[in-house]
């Protein structure tokens, strides 16, 4: 569900998480890094924004500075209207992060003594949320691993623990960093449908940072690929997904003429016969069938190329990619007051 | 906070902490053998060496000493230890995000911890009285009221060292260093130089209502008063140095490293 129908279902536009112009920078002998260079964020109430960046892109810094477990350099960060800074014991009654997957639970204890303990630090009795622990342990597939020792679960067990310790704490705000590491094709699915129903019917806004480029497109509203501490790209899924595919042309010809010569101005990728080639927008398109007709080549047939979004954060990420992730966003939210470009040069 | 959170966080600590000593109870119990068997070479050992009657007169003190030693151990260890233990496991940032706040997740744990402490530090006062034929007075209140304050001191430093834990993670030989300090303090002659030390003083009021039975209103109040501020100096320093550190580690960004 696009996150402006879950709003008109919620009935509610609160925000959850506003993080503005965040900046974090490491001082240390070797000088400073700065580890995230002015990010803005917002999740609202229904809503699942998508965090993807290449490793050391600065993702988890800033995850951790919205959770109060960093202290930014500069910047505010407000959660469910508590600055986690000024007021922790207010903001952690509103969230709750897995972050680093099933290292976030006591191996030593069983699943239910996990669900139990994680429940006793939100401030809710152990014996009290047996019936809760129930449901959580349903959703993610682990009720007759309830008496289990955690230690000997397998890595995807593991993991659906973390988040069952997540869900156990009843937060409208959640952090998923990688929750799909380690899980089979099918658990994958489960986590994809309980992200969607978490935002869909319990209205819980939800920030997803994981490298599976499937779950990000399957249950994400938004999507915010940093790069070096910057947003590199900030947009819709379904947006971000659209404007790639308009730039994106699979080509097969009856004679290619000169052509693997004459296209040096376009960005393409041959497969035998076939070219892949990516424009910049509409007018580029006509610009490369002229190209074509001066090559000589003859064009069998022409299609769009389906987004792949691992292509598309590729593409973003690396050095050329930024501009075309640029232009993409330009083009995407001229006149969209909602979202901001959040590019730096 | 309502008290009602508070009682269920305090239930939810005491609860794993109890789940976790019954679960490894050779592990539990290994430890409670070690400190007797300890509390053996010496009684023995220092019966062959200097002779029944010399152990015999310092025999109340040795076994209040390694009843408080054992103590320690809880008191000092878990805040310390504990850190290491949770950034190792990927937990302490989860501790750290309960809305509780970190420094009242560990001193819960740190007296959970000691309240099951004092159940095998019992044990064992039991243990080496039987052994040894002397039985000395255990005043409930009196002891208890003693031995909290007294603890207070390894816990203060627990907790300081805790907060050390946090930024450096592995420090565990600085732990030894302190253990010996405890030894070294509950070794001291009782004289008033020495009673700053942590476990000082507390050990000499408990050894002397032990040995005779004196109940808690029959210690000089300027005694009580001097071991409860300092016990409260002690706790006090090591929460101020406890969030200093963590301060330092979330601005340094290695909160939950390991």
């Amino acid at each position: 569900m696009a996150q402006t129908e879950r709003k008109q279902a919620t009935g509610t536009d609160d925000s959850l998480l506003r993080a503005a112009q965040v900046r974090k920078v490491y001082r240390g002998s070797a000088g400073e890094i700065t580890a995230v260079d002015g990010i803005s964020l917002d999740v609202s109430s229904g809503e699942v924004v998508g965090l993807l960046g290449p490793n050391g892109a600065g993702k988890t810094t800033l995850i951790k500075c919205c959770l109060g477990i960093v202290s930014p350099t500069d910047g505010e960060i407000i959660v469910n209207g508590a600055d986690p800074f000024d007021s922790p014991r207010a903001a952690y009654r509103s969230v709750a992060a897995m972050l680093e997957g099933a290292r976030n639970v006591y191996w030593r204890l069983t699943v239910r003594e996990n669900l139990r303990f994680f429940a006793g630090l939100q401030g809710r009795r152990p014996t009290k949320v047996d019936g809760q622990c129930d449901r959580v342990l349903r959703r993610v597939g682990l009720t007759e691993k309830a008496d289990e020792v955690a230690r000997n679960l397998s890595r995807g067990m593991k993991q659906k623990l973390s988040l069952a310790c997540v869900l156990i704490r009843d937060t409208p705000l959640l952090f998923l960093d990688e929750p799909t590491l380690g899980l089979d094709v099918e658990a994958k699915e489960d986590l994809k449908d309980e992200i969607t129903r978490l935002a869909d019917e319990e209205h819980r806004g939800l920030v997803v940072c994981s490298h599976d480029m499937d779950t990000i497109r399957d249950v994400c509203d938004r999507v915010v690929i940093v790069n070096d501490g910057r947003v590199v790209t900030r947009n819709k899924m379904d947006a971000l997904l659209d404007a790639f595919q308009t730039s994106a042309y699979r080509l097969e010809f009856a004679e290619t003429g000169d052509v693997r010569s004459g296209l040096d101005s376009f960005r393409t990728e041959w497969h035998g016969e076939r070219l892949d080639v990516t424009v910049p927008d509409n007018k580029a398109l006509y610009n490369l069938m002229e190209q074509l007709r001066a090559c000589d080549a003859v064009v069998d047939s022409i299609e769009t190329v389906q987004p792949d979004l691992g292509e598309i954060f590729l593409e973003i990420t690396d050095e050329t990619g930024q501009t075309a992730g640029r232009q993409c966003e330009r083009d995407i939210f001229d006149g969209d007051a909602d979202y901001t470009a959040g590019v730096k040069s | 906070m309502k008290a009602t959170a508070t009682w269920a966080l305090t239930r939810a600590v005491l609860g794993r902490e109890i789940a976790l000593f019954k679960r490894y109870w050779i592990n539990s119990l290994s430890g409670i053998l070690t400190t007797y068997i300890m509390f053996l070479m010496l009684f023995f050992g220092g019966q062959a060496a200097v002779g029944d009657t010399a152990i015999d007169d310092s025999l109340a003190g040795i076994i209040v000493g390694f009843f408080l030693w054992s103590l320690s151990f809880s008191a000092f260890q878990t805040p310390a230890t504990a850190v290491s233990d949770e950034a190792q496991w990927g937990t302490l940032e989860q501790l750290y995000m309960s809305p509780f706040g970190l420094n009242r997740v560990m001193a819960l744990k740190a007296v959970a911890d000691l309240a099951i402490g004092a159940i095998t530090s019992i044990l064992l006062l039991v243990l080496m009285m039987v052994t040894s034929g002397t039985f000395l007075a255990f005043n409930v209140g009196t002891v208890s009221v003693l031995v909290v304050l007294t603890m207070c001191s390894a816990l203060g430093l627990g907790l300081a060292f805790g907060g050390v834990a946090i930024i450096y993670k592995r420090i565990s030989n600085v732990f030894l260093l302190v253990q010996f300090l405890f030894l070294g303090a509950l070794a001291a002659p009782p004289d008033p130089q020495f009673h700053l030390l942590p476990l000082a003083f507390g050990n000499d009021l408990l050894r002397g209502a032990m040995e005779t039975g004196t109940p808690l209103w029959e210690i000089p109040a300027a005694d009580l008063v001097f071991l409860g501020t300092k016990a409260a100096v002690y706790l006090l320093v090591g929460f101020v140095v406890f969030s200093a550190c963590v301060r330092k580690a979330k601005r340094d960004g290695v909160l939950g490293h390991y």
